[in-house]
């Protein structure tokens, strides 16, 4: 492996001196700047860039030595973005991230001085290198550990991997790869910066297969894990053998391997096919010395930055317990609490509008996103969510013709909207009729929702139940105190069966029976389906049966 | 006040010289804390989020994977509270033993009613505030005051992510124009939403402001301006303070004395403040801001020390951690940091000097939540929240040896003096101070501006050698101060605990010295009165009309020219005024007035703040109710006339302009001869309604 060295760096340095051309005007205004932008890095790093002391404590390494600062403009430029994540004692301070705090002039500027100054390099970095590094690095998060730099030092060191990269479209539609060998070919081409594109394909929209060819050229013997993003399949073939094969199954799939590779020059190719939807093709490969290296211009950490980024983080219920989580939920208003029971099946009950919003089972909620990220949406896991009557639960129907408006919330359309001019942004207010009031936990932690609706006391509460091979959740809703007239409880608006009054026989949506005792229900036309709407006359005890009409779908073991 | 003369030696003339730092003259902080890991359970994630200690000595940590975690000292051990919560950012107790908790979305009580350790119900307390989904939006708090009163602060959202795709609005459109901010609508679109957006926005309320719980639930907005307000806490003397990060509009990172109705500096808030209609807050010049935003308690210089500010905690008794009662401790995120903050009033407003404290590697970093133990071990809970920071539990013990440290430092007008817990060894230390100052502005942090070295004139010692006095050729307001005491020794040979000092002069002693404080005496010796003036009481520095009609309450002493600051308190449907340049009795006047019941409050040259029958105050003042404290300014500085009503100037003019001649034409003041030529006392308006004044301060132009 080809360790950073620390080189004694004196002797060049001053060589170096002596081939110092005089500075243009221009240069001169550079390096001014960058000496002022200096002096919040000479807090740490000290006015002669040794290192300041706080008594024996150096607070931050010398710039003399830093392999950083001898090396390309780049790794500088990244540390100064990302600043380095702090591992140990050895110095007090951090090195903070300054991308929000510095200009691209002021990076550019202090970058050309701190080279200049500590290592001797007399070329003057421009603030359009730096908005490109600043966007190469974009999507990273978090500082620099130690053992990456090295990587990005290892990457630069050891120049583009990819050469020589051919590639050759093919049209048709194929369900599965097909062998290419066999086809002609309605396009051929090189591609100059050897990152393999989908953007070479001229008919991108049509069905269409693409195979990509080039060497692969290593410095070192090592393990590469290979990682395929691609839809809708592709293949990785290394010196003629298959490395991997990505079948799609999945939006944001991504297969990867393991190969061990000797230092040296390889063959690689890939297939792909594209039969409708979105098209992507991403190739990474990560060593321990180089880390992760994109082969495409479509970063595969981008695209698929849930599945490979983070490993999920599934919350499961156990020794019989429920969990209640709150989160932000995909598709739901910010205030969803998801609540999942044992025995599979799970629930999300927004406090938002103040009622059961999905359904779902196989599995409960995967947080990782949330807590991997900040704030990001946490996905539930196993069978699609079902929903049966989103939005909010009770309105008062002057007439039984009068709509039901599940949600409390109002679209702003803007003056400015020029580019776009359907651009809306809708937003949930306060209903003036509802208010909630919390969540109990009861046996196995169990949760009752707690709200009002006008002068009535709700609460929700919710039991699995799981046999005989069937999933069924029944919920109460005890309504207390005298109802006004025309009070109305939405059962589902998706009903296609017709049940009769007292709703004896089941509705059913396509997912769903629902049963519900304790009040007279009507029927009613809402698109496609039917709205089943409960009257509430008086204080009453609301049982609502949801049960799954198809059985459960096997967990699939994790890959 | 100074000490007389006599017992101050004058030390040298000084001259600046730089000393290296050695180690030798550096407490060593092991000698007096020991710093030890608090070990947590490996099922939660160890960012600590929030962290209080109960009444039954319980220590209550709240963690970023949802939980509240219990340990109980005597057993050593760790019991779940509570889990499945959004982000939990503060925890406090309640009396009935419940625990309030800040989740990213609402306030939650936490309630184990049937008493088996574990909370039972989560109850909502405050959701009323919007969510939009955006990663930026954290809520800390709540911080709770002695009427029971919980306040909270809320983060801005950032234009580095979008939103959800419906949000809890409602949703303000000022100044923006487009739908989500995030890539989906194609690149281009979407940076020209950022832009538009600002940095940092509050699309929805009250993102960027500190709210107020009452007992009763009742919501209120309290205070704006805020960014990042990772921090809120109220000290010994029951005064609010609030941490802010610096960023846009945020120079540095400051510290804030909170109080209601103030604005902080950021402006995307604004969008939210009462009556502030269609404007974009980022496009209000800075200069209008300026006058509007309340300054900086402190600045903490970025770099030097907090590059990231956390919790304020007020000290504890001095027996017990070592440090004075009645300072603040600040956490810092990126540097291995305490920060003590040692305040004073200075011209009726809060400021004063930040010093490291457990500068040490041992302490590390991602200092984020702390609480006194019963004990009086400092526990800090750790966090990072994927930017620089770290995770874990510490407790930090002082092992009761005394400890030298700095322990006031007070503003001169002409210089600074620093008082020591001991008297200082015969070798003074060699003082070093630098000054600099920060910009206003939107762009992301300032860098330092005017930096430069400060010659001290003199430097003198007090006879028991525990006070330093520092004299600077002048004081500079809005200038953060650097002192360094290098070398400082005790008599006992022990050396300083937190040689720098920062103290920001956002009031010089000199402004503050120039006024008179018109009830500084204690009495009402200042003033007489109309008919029977003795009926005006003064308690507690409140200067109150009788409960009958008194007549109005006049300064002994006449002035024409002058600033004049005070602050008043109405009754409900009250009407007073504050009358100067008067001949009998008629002349120019400041209206108190009840605004919402007095009659007059509908016609704005005749509301509240309004120069009376002459000119309206600007729309958008902002007054409190009858009931509450307002504070106010007068400048009448020969012709030119300002009145301001809360931190903002909300309406000038000058005397003989063509506009004052339009609007005093049009008076019930016209015809009067020489009107606002005479100098006269300054009136408090009888009008036969209850009101209040304090902290009248006056000075002549």
């Amino acid at each position: 492996m080809n360790r950073i060295s620390y080189l004694p760096t004196l002797l060049i340095a001053a060589t170096i001196h002596v081939l110092v051309q005089p500075l243009h005007a221009q240069d001169k205004k550079v390096m001014q700047l960058g000496r002022e932008t200096f002096t919040a890095c000479s807090l740490c790093h000290g006015p002669d860039g040794k290192g300041a002391k706080a008594g024996d404590i150096v607070m931050a390494p010398s710039l003399h030595d830093s392999v950083f600062v001898k090396s390309k403009a780049e790794p500088l430029i990244a540390v100064i973005l990302k600043g380095i994540h702090k591992e140990d004692n050895k110095y007090l301070q951090v090195m903070v991230p300054l991308e929000e705090a510095l200009s691209d002039e002021q990076i550019a500027a202090v970058t050309t001085y701190i080279r200049s100054e500590f290592a001797g390099k007399t070329n003057v970095i421009e603030p359009g290198f730096v908005k490109k590094v600043r966007k190469d690095y974009k999507s990273r998060t978090g500082s620099w550990k130690r053992e990456e730099l090295a990587q990005l030092l290892a990457r630069l060191e050891a120049g583009p991997l990819i050469s020589n990269l051919r590639y050759t479209i093919y049209e048709g539609k194929w369900e599965e790869l097909p062998d290419f060998s066999t086809l002609n070919p309605v396009q051929t081409g090189t591609i100059a910066n050897n990152k393999i594109t989908l953007d070479v394909v001229e008919n991108p929209q049509r069905a269409f297969g693409a195979v990509f060819e080039g060497d692969l050229t290593l410095k070192h013997s090592d393990d590469y894990e290979f990682a395929l993003w691609a839809l809708n399949q592709g293949a990785l073939i290394v010196d003629g053998e298959n490395v991997l094969i990505a079948n799609g199954e999945n939006d944001a799939a991504i297969v990867t391997a393991t190969e061990k590779l000797e230092a040296g020059r390889h063959t690689f190719k890939v297939h792909y096919l594209f039969n409708g939807g979105k098209a992507r093709l991403g190739l990474s490969m990560t060593s321990k010395t180089l880390g992760e290296v994109e082969l495409g211009d479509r970063p595969i950490s981008k695209g698929t930055k849930k599945n490979v980024a983070y490993p999920p983080i599934v919350l499961t219920p156990e020794n019989g317990e429920a969990i209640v989580h709150r989160a932000f939920l995909p598709n739901e208003k910010p205030r969803a609490i998801a609540v999942g029971y044992p025995g599979g099946l799970s629930l999300s009950w927004n406090g938002d509008t103040l009622n059961l919003s999905t359904l779902w089972r196989g599995g409960f909620l995967d947080v990782s996103p949330h807590w991997n990220h900040r704030g990001s949406s946490s996905q539930p896991v196993g069978e699609a969510q079902l929903a049966p009557a989103m939005g909010m639960p009770f309105q008062i129907l002057e007439s039984p013709d009068q709509p039901w408006v599940p949600f409390s919330e109002a679209q702003i359309a803007y003056e400015r909207d020029t580019a776009e001019p359907k651009a809306q942004i809708t937003f949930d207010i306060e209903h003036p009729d509802y208010q909630y009031v919390g969540y109990r936990l009861g046996e196995n932690r169990f949760p009752t929702f707690l709200y009002k609706y006008r002068n009535l006391a709700i609460t929700d509460t919710f039991e699995p139940v799981v046999k005989d091979g069937q999933d069924e959740i029944v919920r109460t809703l005890t309504i207390q105190g005298q109802p006004e007239e025309n009070v109305y409880f939405r059962v589902t608006d998706q009903a296609i069966s017709k049940p009769d009054d007292d709703a004896s026989v089941a509705i059913q949506t396509k997912e769903l029976a629902i049963t519900l005792e304790g009040a007279k229900t009507i029927i009613r036309p809402a698109g496609d389906q039917s709205e089943v709407l409960a009257r509430i006359s008086e204080p009453t005890e609301l049982k609502i049966s949801y049960r799954w009409l198809k059985p459960r779908k096997p967990v699939s073991p994790p890959p | 006040m100074m000490c007389p003369l006599p017992f101050w030696i004058r030390l040298i003339a000084f001259a600046f010289v730089v000393v290296p730092l050695s180690s030798a003259q550096q407490a060593q902080l092991s000698d007096y804390y020991s710093f030890s890991k608090v070990p947590l359970p490996p099922t939660v994630d160890h960012q600590v989020g929030g962290l209080t200690t109960l009444s039954d000595g319980r220590i209550a940590a709240c963690f970023d994977s949802g939980e509240v975690l219990l340990f109980d000292p005597k057993a050593g051990s760790w019991s779940e509270f509570a889990r499945g919560l959004m982000c939990p950012l503060g925890l406090l107790e309640e009396p009935s033993g419940s625990l309030l908790v800040m989740q990213w979305s609402e306030l939650t009580r936490l309630t184990d009613s049937d008493s088996d350790g574990k909370a039972d119900y989560y109850e909502t307390v405050c959701d009323g505030f919007g969510v939009t989904g955006n990663y930026h939006e954290f809520a800390y708090g709540p911080a709770r005051d002695k009427e029971g009163n919980l306040y909270i602060a809320l983060n801005l959202a950032s234009n580095n992510g979008g939103v959800l795709k419906t949000v809890r609005g409602p949703w303000s459109p000022v100044g923006l124009a487009k739908e989500h901010m995030d890539a989906s609508n194609g690149k281009q679109i979407a940076d020209q939403y950022k832009k538009d957006a600002g940095r940092m926005y509050s699309r929805v309320p009250w993102r960027g402001w500190v709210l107020k719980i009452t007992p009763e639930g009742k919501v209120e907005p309290f205070a704006s301006g805020f960014r990042s307000p990772d921090g809120i806490g109220f000290d010994d003397e029951g005064r609010l303070w609030v941490t802010d990060n610096q960023g846009d509009w945020k120079a540095t990172n400051p510290l804030y004395h909170v109080e209601k109705g103030n604005f902080y500096g950021h402006p995307a808030s604004l969008i939210w403040r009462e009556g502030w209609g269609e404007r974009n807050p980022l496009e209000v010049p800075v200069e209008e801001l300026e006058t509007m935003r309340t300054k900086e308690a402190a600045f903490f210089p970025y770099g030097d020390m907090a590059n990231s500010l956390t919790q304020p905690i007020a000290t504890i008794d001095p027996t017990q951690f070592g440090l004075p009662r009645g300072e603040l401790l600040i956490g810092d995120m990126n540097q291995p940091n305490l920060i003590r903050f040692l305040g004073e009033k200075v011209g009726g407003v809060m400021q004063g000097a930040a010093i490291p404290f457990l500068l040490t590697p041992e302490l590390g970093i991602g200092n984020h939540r702390f609480t006194f133990d019963k004990d009086g071990a400092l526990w800090i809970g750790k966090t990072h929240l994927k930017w620089a920071g770290d995770e874990g539990l510490m407790k930090v013990t002082w092992n009761r040896k005394p400890i030298f440290l700095i322990e006031k430092v007070k503003l001169l007008e002409n210089g600074f003096e620093v008082r020591f817990n001991q008297a200082l060894a015969e070798e003074a230390p060699k003082w070093k101070v630098s000054r600099h100052t920060y910009h206003y502005h939107a762009d992301y942090g300032s860098p330092r501006v005017d930096l430069q070295e400060v010659e001290l004139s003199e430097v003198s010692v007090s006879n028991d050698r525990k006070s330093i006095r520092l004299i600077l050729p002048e004081i500079k307001e809005r200038y953060l101060y650097t002192i360094t005491a290098d070398h400082a020794r005790s008599m006992n040979g022990q050396p300083l605990m937190g040689h720098v000092m920062h103290y920001y002069v956002n009031t010089s002693a000199t402004t503050e010295a120039a006024f008179e404080d018109l009830l500084g005496t204690g009495d009402l010796s200042k003033f007489t009165a109309g008919n029977k003036g003795s009926a005006w009481t003064l308690k507690d520095g409140i200067v109150s009309r009788g409960p009958e009609k008194v007549g109005s309450l006049m300064t002994r002493q006449r002035y024409k020219s002058f600033e004049l600051k005070f602050e008043w308190k109405i009754s409900e449907g009250g009407n007073s005024g504050v009358i100067y340049r008067s001949q009998k009795g008629r002349g120019l006047e400041y209206q108190v007035l009840d605004d919402e019941r007095h009659i007059r409050g509908k016609t704005p040259n005749s509301s509240a703040a309004a120069l009376y029958d002459l000119l309206e105050p600007s729309p958008d003042k902002l007054c409190h109710p009858a009931g509450e404290w307002n504070s106010a300014r007068i400048v009448s500085n020969g012709n030119h006339i300002e009145h301001w009503l809360n931190g903002a100037k909300v309406l000038e003019i000058d005397i003989g302009s063509d506009e004052w001649n339009e609007r005093f034409a049009k008076s019930k003041y016209k015809g009067i001869e020489n009107f606002t030529g005479t100098e006269s006392p300054i009136q408090f308006q009888d009008h036969g309604a209850d009101v209040s004044f304090r902290n009248i301060l006056i000075r002549s132009l």
